[in-house]
C-alpha cells in the first residue's frame, strides 16, 4: 500500500509513492525546501481526511501557517481549527528523542494512519554518538508504528556525510530523498535524487525540481523514466538463449520483466549465461 | 517533454556512435545528469567517471576563466573531450583514441548550444 507524496511528478519515480507506516527522510542543506516538502505531503493527507502531526524545532504554529500561506494554502489554517492537524513547537535544547512530550504528542494526534512530520530531525540528533543507533532506531520503531513519517536532515554545507548525526538516520529510514541546491539559478539548480526506497523500485538519477507558488514542489522527470521502460518478452529470450529456467528463477526473471526497468534485458542475459 | 527528456533525446545520437565510449552532462558539483554508456565499457568506464567527479569544478574554472572552448585529455586507449554547456554544466566524451573527434565537434558544438538554451532560465 502506498501513501501518496504530494509532491508533483514524485509518486512515479517513488513506483507509486512511499510506503505505508515507514520513515522517509528528507536530506538537504538550506534552501532546498525540505519544509515544503514537509507542508506538502502533510496537505495531501488532510486533503484526503487524514490526520497530520507537525512537530518543528524552528517554527511555532503561526510560523507553519505563515510558510503554507505563502504558498497559497489557506485551508491549513481550517485543518488546525478542526485538529486534525495538530503543531507544536520544541526547543532543542530541552529535548531529547527520548523524551516523552515529544513522544506523546505524536501519539496524541496519531492513529496509526496519520502522516506524521518532524522538520528538523537535526536538533535532536545534533549530538549523537555510533552508539546511539539503537536508540534511534527504536524511535523509528516507534514513529513506524503511528503513521507514515517524513523527517528533514539538515545536510551540512561543507558536504559531510560522515557525521553519524547524519549516517545513523540515513541508514535507519526506509526512505531516503536528497535535495541539492547549488545556486546558480539554471534548470538543474534544484535537483532530488533517490537515495533508497527500502522494499520498493525506484527511479535512478538526479531529476530536477522546481518551487511554485500554489502547487509547491513540482519534480520533472517521470516521461523520461517511462520512454526508458523496456518491454521484454521472458520465455522468446529463454528460448533464444536455449537455457532450462528452474521455476524458482523463472518466477523471479518474470515478475523483473513485469517491472519494465531500463536494463533489464542485459540483467537478465546474465543470469542466463550464468546457468549455460 | 521534461528537461531530462529533451537532453537524453539531444544526445542520444552522439552515444550511438561507434566510437564514443560514454556521454555524460555533469553538474559543477561533479553530479552526473545525464549518462549513457556503452554496455561492454561500463566496468573499464568506472573509474574514469568516479575521476571525472572529482575534476569538473577545476576544468570548468580552466574553461571559463581561460575562455576555452573544450578541454582535453588523454588516458592510454581513451581520450576524454569536455565541451563547456553552460555556468553549471559540462559535456563529457569519452571516445577511444584513434576516433576522429573533429567530425563530432560540429554536432557537440551545437548540441551544446541547445542544452544551454534549454537550462539557462
Amino acid at each position: 500500500m502506498r501513501v501518496e507524496t504530494g509532491v508533483f511528478g514524485l509518486d512515479s519515480l517513488l513506483g507509486g509513492g512511499l510506503r505505508k507506516n515507514t520513515v522517509t527522510v528528507i536530506l538537504g542543506s538550506t534552501g532546498t525546501g525540505k519544509t515544503i516538502f514537509t507542508l506538502q505531503f502533510l496537505m495531501k493527507g488532510l486533503e484526503k481526511g487524514e490526520n497530520g502531526v507537525y512537530v518543528s524545532f524552528d517554527m511555532d504554529e503561526k510560523g507553519v501557517l505563515d510558510t503554507a500561506l505563502s504558498l497559497g494554502w489557506e485551508e491549513v489554517k481550517d485543518y488546525i481549527e478542526e485538529e486534525r492537524l495538530k503543531v507544536r513547537r520544541f526547543f532543542a535544547e530541552n529535548v531529547s528523542y527520548l523524551n516523552n512530550e515529544l513522544m506523546s504528542f505524536i501519539m496524541s494526534g496519531s492513529d496509526g494512519n496519520s502522516r506524521i512530520v518532524i522538520d528538523s530531525f537535526t536538533p535532536l540528533v545534533s549530538s549523537l554518538s555510533y552508539e546511539m543507533r539503537n536508540d534511534v532506531n527504536w524511535f523509528f520503531y516507534k514513529l513506524r508504528s503511528l503513521g507514515t513519517t517524513v523527517i528533514t536532515l539538515e545536510e551540512p554545507l561543507s558536504g559531510n556525510l560522515d557525521e553519524p548525526s547524519v549516517t545513523i538516520p540515513l541508514f535507519l529510514g526506509d526512505t531516503v530523498l536528497q535535495l541539492k541546491n547549488i545556486g546558480y539559478g539554471e534548470a538543474f539548480n534544484r535537483t532530488l535524487r533517490i537515495i533508497k526506497h527500502r522494499g520498493s523500485w525506484h527511479a535512478e538519477g538526479v531529476f530536477p525540481y522546481r518551487i511554485l507558488d500554489g502547487v509547491g514542489i513540482v519534480v520533472e522527470g517521470v516521461d523520461y523514466i517511462e520512454v526508458r521502460r523496456e518491454k521484454v518478452d521472458i520465455d522468446s529470450l529463454i528460448r533464444k538463449m536455449g537455457v532450462k529456467v528452474p521455476q524458482d528463477l523463472y518466477k523471479k526473471l518474470k515478475k523483473m520483466c513485469d517491472a519494465g526497468v531500463a536494463g533489464t534485458e542485459e540483467a537478465i542475459k546474465t543470469i542466463l549465461r550464468s546457468l549455460k | 517533454m521534461s528537461l531530462l527528456l529533451r537532453i537524453s533525446e539531444l544526445l542520444e545520437p552522439f552515444s550511438s556512435d561507434p566510437g564514443i565510449y560514454m556521454v555524460v552532462l555533469h553538474r559543477i558539483d561533479g553530479v552526473p545528469i545525464y549518462v549513457k554508456a556503452k554496455r561492454d565499457k561500463k566496468v573499464k568506464l568506472t573509474t574514469l567517471l568516479y575521476w571525472l567527479e572529482g575534476q569538473i569544478k577545476e576544468v570548468l574554472y580552466y574553461i571559463f576563466t581561460r575562455n576555452l572552448s573544450e578541454a582535453s585529455f588523454k588516458f592510454q586507449d581513451m581520450i576524454v573531450r569536455m565541451y563547456p554547456v553552460s555556468k553549471t554544466l559540462v559535456l563529457s566524451i569519452i571516445a577511444r583514441d584513434e576516433t576522429p573527434l573533429y567530425k563530432l565537434d560540429l554536432d557537440l558544438e551545437s548540441a551544446c548550444r541547445e542544452i544551454n538554451n534549454l537550462v539557462v532560465v
